[in-house]
């Protein structure tokens, strides 16, 4: 009887042993991750909070906003940029290639919403956004970094986010304005009145621009530096016809002394232009995505071309036809293009840089918003300086309309294929109809604004209505 | 995490940090539930054998990228969707010995699947970004189409259904003409006869489904690309009455921006069901002593019944279909 107890006992000592060896096994089988995961973060990878405690990495945030604005955005200046598209879009250019695709959808007016050009403008956009956005957050955020550091990146962020902003408002109209990065937020956002988003970047820019320096540390004016907050001011203050502030703006930059007209229009589109307000560096030894896209040595063009008509309605004596037109010719037909610059292909170190704003468009603001306040000796004055510099004669225009037509065709002959300004003018000026019903087939009047992307309005219903008529 | 990665992108000499992906602290597992009945019977010694199944699978916290608008600044987030999804069906397998002689035997098998996919739940659905992909209660697989009525007789352009009245036809709002991609039942039929030394074996493959078929992926008539023959029967003159608009270079952007609805409408999609003669084999064995001597002739995708307007029913997209291929040989084994 002892004896047998005495086993049993050793049987169930042997047998709780053993769960004890199974205790590690057990216990995981009751922790299983229910609910979260935690997996290390790769070795190539920073996180959001380790960017923004040193000035490096947080300069190396705003260097991919800079490059993504010069490689993939509406202003990138290639095939899918602004010059291109609203170019066929409008009257400069001409286009030779498919006419279904979605570049040919642009110049004959058929723009669908699934058109990809479409969504890239919208898309790259809104990403160059949240980068700003993650900038600004991750600065707010930073204990790291001295007011010093963090203020002329605040800055450049403000600037850069209304930027992308302001092409959206141009092209869509009313758009989400965005100032976080929450994706909650974000994926559920309404349209804002294309005028209340317009006033919110001038808001923006009035905040950025006491906190950049007064010029980008480079002296190539590659980087957002006051000046660029400024002209940005004037071109939004223009858009929303606030003319004395347009005109105020314009003036600090005309007599601030660093940025000069020159003389002749040969050096205008070289990267040491003195009137060159911004521009985009491209890679070490690469030139400008818009010399690749327009330049062509024989014909028929390949991809875009000058309209003749265009050509054609340059005075004679302007020496802008001359030196920023080339021409192609096989014997019979001849082309042109844009020749503004003249590079193609790589040197040995960058010589063309692709300008984004400079000051010819700053005294044509002024030129235009003294014409709306009635000072038109002032106009007249602005607008020939910019006609002299073309070898032109003074403008003969002297009543207000007459001023503003001269301006309009001046802006034309002097930005024709740059970001898209002759088609945002015909918008912003109301002449869109008049001007493109007579040359474009299928212009609906309703065209002034370009179709949400279908997958946005899809994917957030917050978006409707599409723009009237798509 | 939000994190960022060097981009490999400089500007000015200055090597780019990007944003790599979106924060989303709350990641879980997905859930998985699953049940299956079976029934197997056999009759007459195992002659006619008869196999039943019936599973239904229940998923639910689906870790997937879930799609966002570009105002985001992303694509797609990875994160949990609340959505419950079902799939349940019915499987048929039947083998029978028909015939078991002395020298003729002939055995039949044939199955088929019945799936069944559902949308049984999606808390928040409408306001999520799937508002305009899912609706609650029909399967994951459908599609929203603009429903397609017709040409117009007097302007020769594509028309179709203002479903909100608006007047103009635009998407999400009239894209409600609702398709499902998925099979109805797919299957195959097998019969091997033998007599003797021959062996002849025939293989039948079938599916009843729908799908998107030659207009789906199409260029508007009149423009530098292949046709179907369809497009033969254009409308050209006012009082046609025709199923293929009038042909344009591109330039005509009404007709242009038709057909392109016409692409994503109902007339895109239509019956895509096929009966496929996949395999048959003959063989003859050659009694040899000591070794064993089988010459044989075999054919795939021999004959194919089907409706489908465009390329092969079997592999929809793509450009090279199931080939047809004949092979003989001799097969020796010692």
């Amino acid at each position: 009887m002892m004896k047998n107890n005495t086993k049993n006992n050793k049987c169930r000592f042997a047998f709780l042993r053993k769960m004890c060896a199974l205790w590690p096994l057990m216990a995981l089988l009751f922790c299983s991750c229910e609910k979260n995961l935690d997996v290390g973060l790769p070795e190539s990878q920073l996180t959001g909070a380790a960017v923004f405690e040193d000035v490096a990495t947080a300069r190396a945030a705003l260097a991919q906003v800079y490059a993504q604005l010069r490689d993939n955005s509406p202003v990138n200046g290639g095939p899918s940029g602004l010059g291109v598209l609203m170019g066929l879009y409008a009257d400069e250019l001409n286009y030779y290639g498919a006419p279904v695709g979605p570049v040919g959808q642009f110049y004959n007016h058929t723009v669908l919403p699934t058109n990809v050009q479409l969504s890239s403008f919208w898309n790259s956009s809104y990403s160059l956004i949240y980068g700003c956005n993650a900038i600004l957050e991750g600065l707010e955020k930073s204990t790291n970094l001295s007011v010093d550091d963090i203020e002329p990146l605040k800055g450049e962020a403000l600037v850069l986010r209304s930027f992308a902003h302001f092409n959206l408002a141009r092209l869509f109209g009313d758009i989400p304005y965005i100032t976080t990065t929450d994706y909650v937020v974000n994926s559920t956002v309404s349209r804002l009145a294309k005028q209340q988003a317009l006033q919110n970047l001038i808001t923006d820019i009035i905040e950025a621009r006491p906190l950049l320096p007064e010029e980008d540390f480079t002296g190539e004016h590659i980087y957002v530096d006051r000046a660029v907050a400024t002209a940005l001011l004037a071109k939004l203050y223009l858009e929303t016809e606030q003319w004395q502030m347009a005109a105020d703006a314009a003036s600090l930059l005309i007599e601030n002394g660093s940025y000069l007209l020159g003389d002749n229009v040969e050096g205008v589109f070289l990267n040491n232009s003195l009137a060159t307000i911004w521009q985009l560096k491209p890679r070490e030894g690469n030139n400008t995505a818009e010399g690749q896209a327009f330049i062509f040595e024989f014909g028929p063009p390949p991809f875009v071309a000058l309209r003749p008509e265009f050509v054609n309605d340059f005075e004679p004596a302007d020496a802008r036809r001359e030196f920023w037109i080339g021409e192609v010719t096989d014997g019979s037909e001849t082309w042109y293009y844009p020749n503004k610059y003249k590079l193609n292909s790589p040197t040995d170190s960058s010589e063309e840089y692709s300008i984004v704003m400079r000051l010819a468009e700053i005294y044509l603001i002024r030129a235009e918003s003294r014409a709306q306040l009635g000072s038109l000796s002032g106009a007249q004055s602005d607008l020939n300086a910019v006609r002299q510099r073309a070898n032109l004669p003074p403008t003969t225009a002297s009543s207000q309309e007459a001023l503003l037509d001269a301006i309009a065709t001046e802006t034309l002959h002097e930005f024709f294929t740059e970001q898209g300004t002759r088609w945002f003018n015909l918008v912003r000026t109301s002449k869109a109809s008049e001007t493109l019903q007579p040359i474009k087939p299928a212009w609906q009047p309703t065209d002034v604004l370009l179709p949400v992307p279908q997958a946005e309005l899809l994917a957030n219903p917050n978006l409707q209505p599409q723009n009237p008529g798509y | 995490m939000d994190t960022y990665t060097v981009s490999g992108n400089p500007y000015n000499g200055t090597i780019g940090l990007s944003p790599t992906q979106l924060f989303n602290p709350n990641f879980g597992w997905e859930i998985n539930k699953k049940a299956e009945l079976a029934l197997e019977l056999g009759f007459l010694n195992d002659r006619i054998y008869l196999e039943t199944n019936y599973y239904r699978n229940r998923s639910t916290n689906q870790l997937v990228g879930i799609p966002l608008p570009g105002t985001t600044g992303f694509q797609s987030i990875q994160a949990n969707l609340g959505a419950e999804v079902e799939n349940t069906g019915w499987e048929f397998n039947l083998r029978s010995q028909n015939l078991q002689g002395e020298k003729f035997k002939w055995n039949t098998s044939f199955n088929i699947t019945v799936p069944k996919n559902k949308l049984v739940a999606f808390p928040g659905l409408e306001a999520s970004t799937y508002s305009n992909q899912y609706v609650i209660g029909q399967p994951i697989t459908i599609r929203k189409l603009y429903h397609f009525t017709g040409v117009d007789p007097q302007t020769g352009i594509y028309q179709f259904e203002d479903y909100n009245g608006d007047g103009t036809i635009s998407s999400p709002d009239d894209s409600q003409y609702i398709v499902d991609t998925a099979p109805k039942f797919y299957g195959g039929l097998e019969n091997t006869l033998s007599y003797g030394n021959w062996q002849f074996d025939v293989f039948f493959q079938f599916s009843k489904q729908q799908s998107f078929n030659y207009w789906y992926a199409g260029s508007p008539a009149g423009t530098m690309a292949n046709q179907p023959t369809a497009v033969l029967d254009h409308w050209q003159q006012p009082g046609d009455n025709s199923q293929t608009q009038l042909y344009t270079t591109g330039a005509n952007g009404e007709a242009v921006d038709a057909f392109y609805k016409f692409s994503a409408s109902s007339a895109a999609f239509s019956d895509a069901s096929y009966v496929r003669l996949k395999n048959t084999s003959l063989s003859y064995t050659i009694p040899f002593q000591g070794m064993r001597c089988k010459l044989f002739v075999e054919a795939q995708n021999l004959l194919t019944i089907t409706d489908y307007k465009g390329g092969d029913p079997e592999q929809l997209t793509g450009f090279l279909p199931p080939l047809r291929r004949y092979s003989g040989g001799v097969q020796l084994s010692f």
